[in-house]
């Protein structure tokens, strides 16, 4: 079988970030890191392929990515902890591609590998949101765009070779969903800890390589992707006012002084 | 003068009637405006009542307000509607053949505007305001089809917090590992000052107090008029959930914790003596009893 994972390459979420002329994220492979959330995302796809190696039908696990080239950094990690397989779908075209954009390249890209493969990723893990535009509903897009069930926010996970079984927090409460496979999940931050590489998986890193893609390989047309084709656009932008300094108050009734005076004691229920 | 959309708006089993209310405020102007609700059951069962709705009425627009669980619902139907996507708006107002949005970026420290040509679906963040009436009766939707996910067991949380909830509240109370594992002073507070209570994903962790109060990225983006933070230093990942927040107060024993940089009010103490004190202070003002 096979379990496809999704990663990205994000600006980290310590450095200055900002929006560039078009209105979009500025990338700078310098302050670029793989999306936090991402590593547990890794990590439950290769413990759902241990979990179905165990079962008697082993997995492989590949990553992909879409970005610009330093976004190759994203994949090469996750080949490095264990990964099989790394792609990069990288087109200058891209740029400028929205969340329903971003949704259609990546199933674009995974119904090539599945062609090429010649069977359907049993399961696709991604993370629950990217630290930079914070939309967290490519997965769900993507489950959409390939027809099959979503599951997002996922504290834990079970996968067989038939199923797959999630448990997420609401605002309630929580709850448990199964889906048939093949199916998309989203993990949460708090699902697993990303192992560290090992002598093995970083020699079997170096031979893998990384196969890159074009938008044209995946079989989408430039109209169709980047700012082009994205239904959404950035019309204004504007870095918000730094806040002034903060003003000292001596102690919790100079506090309270301070709330009144901004009419804030009475905002709340 | 601006076309006039079709607007549906589509609340949950649980959606309070302030946020609703929120809702509809910023549709207001849009166009002509239907409201939903849709049960309880699975996303793709929500999505699929939805984008019915939205057809039997001819609407181009839908609106939801933003949680996790909504995302992946307005996902799902903005695949099936063909729609574009514009995510934890503040605002909302159509232009000649678009729908315009106001939200933060990057934390909240940009402002964009985000516009969509042809149908929309909104995942709506509004300023509301406690108590608020809506004006609509929502008519309760039938759900549609899934795509497979079973809803095996849905659990409610013990004694489910009492006061507003987190991401729509107005005042949010934040305690950290300076409470040193009693969250009582923090609830006080909230609970003087009609806010809610937040957490750190630290003391989450620790146990401290449940994953529903965690504020950040993997918990709840918050943008209260009013949030209090004591006894936390301000770690990138509570900021980036709490710094679009309008006034920001810090309360720590530390002044050079990474909190006190983006505070407009500081008080340097210990968290557990001021929020007590605080709230007491509080509710001599606001007349409530102790």
């Amino acid at each position: 079988m096979r379990i496809l994972v999704l990663v990205k390459q994000v600006p980290d979420i310590t450095s200055d970030r900002g929006l560039g002329a078009e209105g979009t994220l500025v990338r700078e492979s310098s302050q670029a890191v793989l999306n936090e959330l991402d590593e547990g995302a890794i990590e439950s796809a290769l413990r759902a392929a241990d979990a179905l190696g165990a079962a008697g039908t082993p997995a492989e696990v590949t990553a992909l990515t879409m970005g610009p080239a330093g976004a190759v950094a994203a994949v090469k990690k996750a080949l490095q902890v264990g990964a099989g397989a790394a792609v990069h779908v990288s087109d200058d075209s891209l740029a400028g591609s929205d969340a329903v954009v971003t949704a259609r390249v990546l199933a674009a890209a995974a119904r090539h590998l599945e062609e090429a493969n010649g069977e359907p990723f049993a399961l696709v893990v991604a993370g629950m949101s990217a630290l930079d535009g914070l939309g967290s509903v490519v997965p769900a897009l993507l489950a959409a765009e390939l027809g099959r069930p979503i599951i997002s926010c996922a504290t834990s996970l079970e996968v067989t070779p038939e199923t797959v079984t999630a448990t997420r927090e609401t605002p309630t409460g929580s709850e448990r969903l199964r889906a048939p496979l093949p199916a998309v999940v989203s993990v949460s931050d708090t699902i697993a800890a990303l192992r560290v590489p090992n002598f093995t998986t970083m020699m079997a890193a170096r031979k893998a390589g990384v196969t890159t893609l074009t938008a044209a390989d995946v079989g989408l047309a430039a109209h169709e992707v980047g700012a082009a084709g994205s239904p959404t656009r950035i019309t204004a932008h504007a870095p918000r006012p730094p806040r002034p300094p903060a003003q000292v108050l001596d102690g919790a009734g100079a506090l309270v002084d301070a709330l009144a005076e901004r009419g804030l004691l009475e905002v709340g229920a | 003068m601006s076309a006039q959309r079709v607007v549906v708006i589509s609340v949950g089993p649980y959606t309070p009637d302030d946020a609703l209310a929120g809702l509809e405020t910023m549709a207001a102007g849009i166009g002509a405006v239907h409201t939903v609700r849709v049960p309880a059951g699975s996303s793709a069962q929500k999505a699929a009542a939805m984008v019915a709705a939205v057809r039997k009425v001819g609407a181009d627009t839908l609106i939801l307000a933003s949680t996790l669980i909504a995302k992946e619902v307005a996902a799902l139907a903005a695949h099936a509607l063909g729609a574009g996507l514009l995510i934890d708006v503040h605002t909302l107002h159509a232009e000649g053949e678009s729908l315009v949005a106001e939200k933060r970026e990057l934390g909240g420290t940009w402002d964009a505007t985000c516009a969509v040509t042809g149908p929309a679906v909104v995942l709506g963040k509004p300023l509301t305001t406690p108590g608020a009436q809506p004006l609509s009766e929502p008519t309760l939707l039938e759900l549609g089809e899934g795509d497979g996910v079973e809803v095996l067991e849905v659990t409610a949380h013990d004694g489910a917090a009492a006061g507003p909830a987190l991401g729509e509240a107005a005042v949010v109370v934040a305690g950290g590992r300076g409470l040193e594992g009693d969250l009582t002073p923090v609830r006080d507070l909230a609970d003087a000052l009609g806010g809610a209570v937040g957490a750190t994903r630290d003391i989450v962790e620790e146990g401290w107090i449940g994953h529903e109060t965690m504020v950040g990225q993997t918990g709840t983006m918050i943008e209260p008029r009013l949030y209090i933070g004591a006894g936390l230093s301000g770690a990138p990942h509570h900021r980036l959930g709490m710094q679009a927040a309008e006034v920001i107060v810090a309360i720590n024993t530390d002044p050079e914790a990474p909190i006190m940089e983006i505070a407009d009010l500081a008080v340097v103490g210990d968290a557990a003596d001021v929020l007590t004190e605080a709230a007491r202070l509080v509710r001599e003002r606001r007349g409530t009893a102790g």
